[in-house]
């Protein structure tokens, strides 16, 4: 299982195309942040990627096979998705944690339930409480374990740590590590709290309006980032030829954010501060609202 | 090794200063096995490739080396290894950045130097060059 | 040890759809053995032991027919969604619906066959009159139980694309008019509104019994095509359906 493909793929719901034309690769063996604003289509993408919604064109492969009602593919794909288990009605809510987690290993063949029950005891959860009366950061939880009990070889995650405490957070990244560094499977993890989840990403994905807008290791994109301020003229003749975002200013001051391209470098010489930036400032600066 | 990390500098590089400050604190000894890259992914919550990156950083400038099956070791000699590129680079990383601050205030070379023999510089700062 | 998936796709399909059904079935079984035991009580002493066998076999029809109406609820709200969050195929999913009314249809007919026996023996009806009696009972069932998976097969996929609104039709429209065809025929014959020496007459004219048998065979004919023709609707609307939040 080495790489999957989303080749041209399209997802329309009537004339509205939410996601459009995407081409993305996933090799084996990283963990990638997909970061994206609300709407934007993430889980969109991650439930065609995982053939749990059909696209409107193209296809999704796992090395070259389409994976749509491919049992042999989909053995290796897990998408845990968000249960929200109020808006079905009562058989999903009267489930128990341990018969969630029962069915669930029915369906993924190499499912570890020794994995699957040192979380439930680490998260805290109780076995036998029905989902419907589970808090959110419960029900993340259980969609956590999922993922990784599942043992699948490309695990998506939609918004793993949503309802979590900082606390939880903190240890399902940790868990999170230790099981890719035990086992090697690709992980896609979409989040809004990107800070965080920064130093985990090999690689980010940035998906903006149905379409990819980047798709980098991390380490290499905080590289060429920098935020320059100082004299709005200064600042102007410092950044000119350099791809700019996210201007900001505030009387004789300016500031942008500075995305260097191949070969390009840092203005030098000039009267102006250049610092480095985190993956949310760039996620902001790329992403943020227009002025 | 037991520092937080920042924002400031890239993941993989801190990995390796902080690698590199424990071999000359004596922290980590020569022909020391140093933590592996899961290891230290674990320990700072960060991506084994980023730690990966830090290692290998050190491995190419000769500060470890691997031993096949077991893991990175401190190199001999390391300890001087890392003295002598620190020094090399005390210019560029913090005489460059304090002379340029010392312009940009105002004050001249002979005044910084002053101010580093530990002499309270009171004439009026000079005209720019 | 891997299994192939061919046999793990078989087996997670009967742990979910068939271990679904069963669980709701001992439900009602467990209910019905209920009503069984106090069965005594509901009795008139002065009904006959051949009424005696329509109503039960009828009320075992209505009761547990009962779960076919219900399943189709579930389907889309509950099996489908959650078998395809666990990475199940769509094809996989249907196949598994049709095992579950496989099973609900078929352990219902298995009951009222057996009621049929016993109250056969109760009585001490046996040879032609048994047959005449049991064999009408055991096709009527059939022709009911089936018409409700196939109006049933129909009602899941209204849910699936229609949410809430096909729920409303598949209750209203459909539900109603089986019931109230249900309830008559067993409420008339369980009150006695039909004398069962009658109809015990009426079945045995070889006539009459030709004419039933015929109606039950087109009854029966046109409940198999209407099941076949839901169940096309129904892959057709679970391979486009979208799981949504």
């Amino acid at each position: 299982m080495e790489t999957m493909n989303c080749n041209k793929v399209t997802k329309r719901y009537g004339a509205n195309a939410v996601i459009k034309d995407f081409d993305l690769t996933l090799e084996k063996g990283k963990i990638y942040g997909l970061i994206g604003r609300n709407g934007a289509g993430k889980t969109t993408l991650l439930s065609m990627m995982s053939a749990q919604n059909p696209a409107s064109e193209g296809s999704v492969t796992l090395d070259g096979e389409n994976i749509w009602e491919n049992a042999d593919a989909l053995r290796h794909i897990c998408f845990a998705r968000e249960i929200s288990p109020s808006a079905n009605q009562n058989s999903l809510a009267n489930m128990r944690v341990r018969d969630y987690l029962k069915t669930a290993s029915w369906f993924y063949p190499a499912w570890d339930k020794e994995l699957a029950e040192k979380l439930v005891k680490k998260f805290e959860l109780d076995g036998k409480k029905r989902l419907g009366k589970l808090s959110k950061g419960m029900l993340s939880a259980v969609t956590i374990i999922v993922a990784l009990a599942s043992k699948a070889d490309f695990t998506f995650l939609d918004e793993p740590v949503a309802g979590l405490d900082v606390v939880m957070r903190e240890y399902f990244y940790r868990v999170l590590l230790e099981e890719y560094t035990n086992s090697g499977r690709t992980f896609v993890i979409s989040t809004h709290i990107i800070e965080e989840a920064a130093d985990v990403f090999e690689e980010v994905i940035i998906i903006k309006e149905g379409a990819l807008l980047l798709k980098e290791n991390t380490t290499e994109l905080l590289e060429r980032a920098y935020r320059v301020s100082g004299l709005i003229e200064v600042v102007d003749e410092a950044v000119k030829g350099l791809k700019c975002y996210h201007e900001e200013k505030s009387g004789r001051a300016k500031s942008v954010t500075v995305l260097l391209g191949e070969g390009e470098r840092l203005p030098e010489g000039y009267d102006v501060s250049i610092q480095p930036l985190t993956l949310q400032n760039v996620f902001v600066a790329l992403c943020g609202m227009e002025e | 090794m037991n520092e937080i990390l920042t924002q400031e500098k890239s993941i993989y590089l801190q990995i390796a200063e902080m690698i590199e400050t424990d071999i000359l604190r004596g922290i980590l000894l020569e022909e020391e096995r140093v933590p592996s890259t899961n290891e230290l992914a674990k320990q700072y919550a960060i991506n084994p490739a980023t730690a990966a990156k830090g290692i290998n950083i050190l491995v190419e400038e000769g500060v470890l080396y691997k031993k096949r099956g077991i893991g990175m070791f401190v190199a001999e000699g390391a300890k001087e290894n890392i003295l002598g590129r620190r020094r090399s680079a005390f210019y560029e990383n913090y005489i460059k950045t304090l002379l340029k601050e010392a312009r940009s205030i105002g004050l001249d070379r002979e005044q910084v130097i002053a101010m580093i023999r530990g002499q309270e510089e009171t004439a009026e700062p000079e005209k720019q060059e | 040890m891997e299994k192939s998936m061919k046999k793990q796709s078989v087996s997670r399909t009967v742990r979910f759809w068939g271990g679904y059904v069963e669980k709701i079935f001992l439900m009602v079984l467990v209910i019905g053995a209920v009503y069984v035991l106090f069965l005594p009580v509901l009795i008139n002493e002065d009904m006959k032991g051949t009424e005696l066998f329509l109503l039960r076999a009828s009320y075992a029809v209505m009761m547990e027919g009962i779960i076919i109406f219900v399943l189709p609820f579930s389907y889309p709200t509950y099996n489908l969604p959650l078998a395809l969050s666990f990475g199940s195929g769509r094809r996989e999913a249907v196949a598994g619906m049709q095992l579950s009314n496989l099973l609900a249809v078929g352990q219902n007919l298995l009951i009222v066959g057996i009621v049929e026996l016993a109250a056969g023996k109760m009585a001490a009806v046996s040879g032609r009159e048994f047959f005449a009696y049991a064999g009408t009972g055991f096709a009527a069932a059939a022709g009911i139980l089936l018409a409700i998976a196939a109006i049933g097969q129909f009602g899941a996929a209204l849910i699936l694309k229609f949410g809430a609104k096909g729920t409303a039709i598949y209750i209203i429209v459909f539900a109603l008019a089986v019931f109230a065809g249900a309830l008559t025929v067993g409420f008339s014959v369980g009150t006695g509104q039909i004398d069962d020496a009658e109809i015990l007459s009426m079945l045995l004219d070889a006539h009459v019994l030709q004419m039933i048998k015929r109606i039950v065979g087109v009854l029966l004919t046109v409940d198999v095509a209407a099941y076949i023709v839901g169940y096309l609707v129904l892959k057709r609307t679970v391979m486009r359906y979208e799981v949504r939040m």
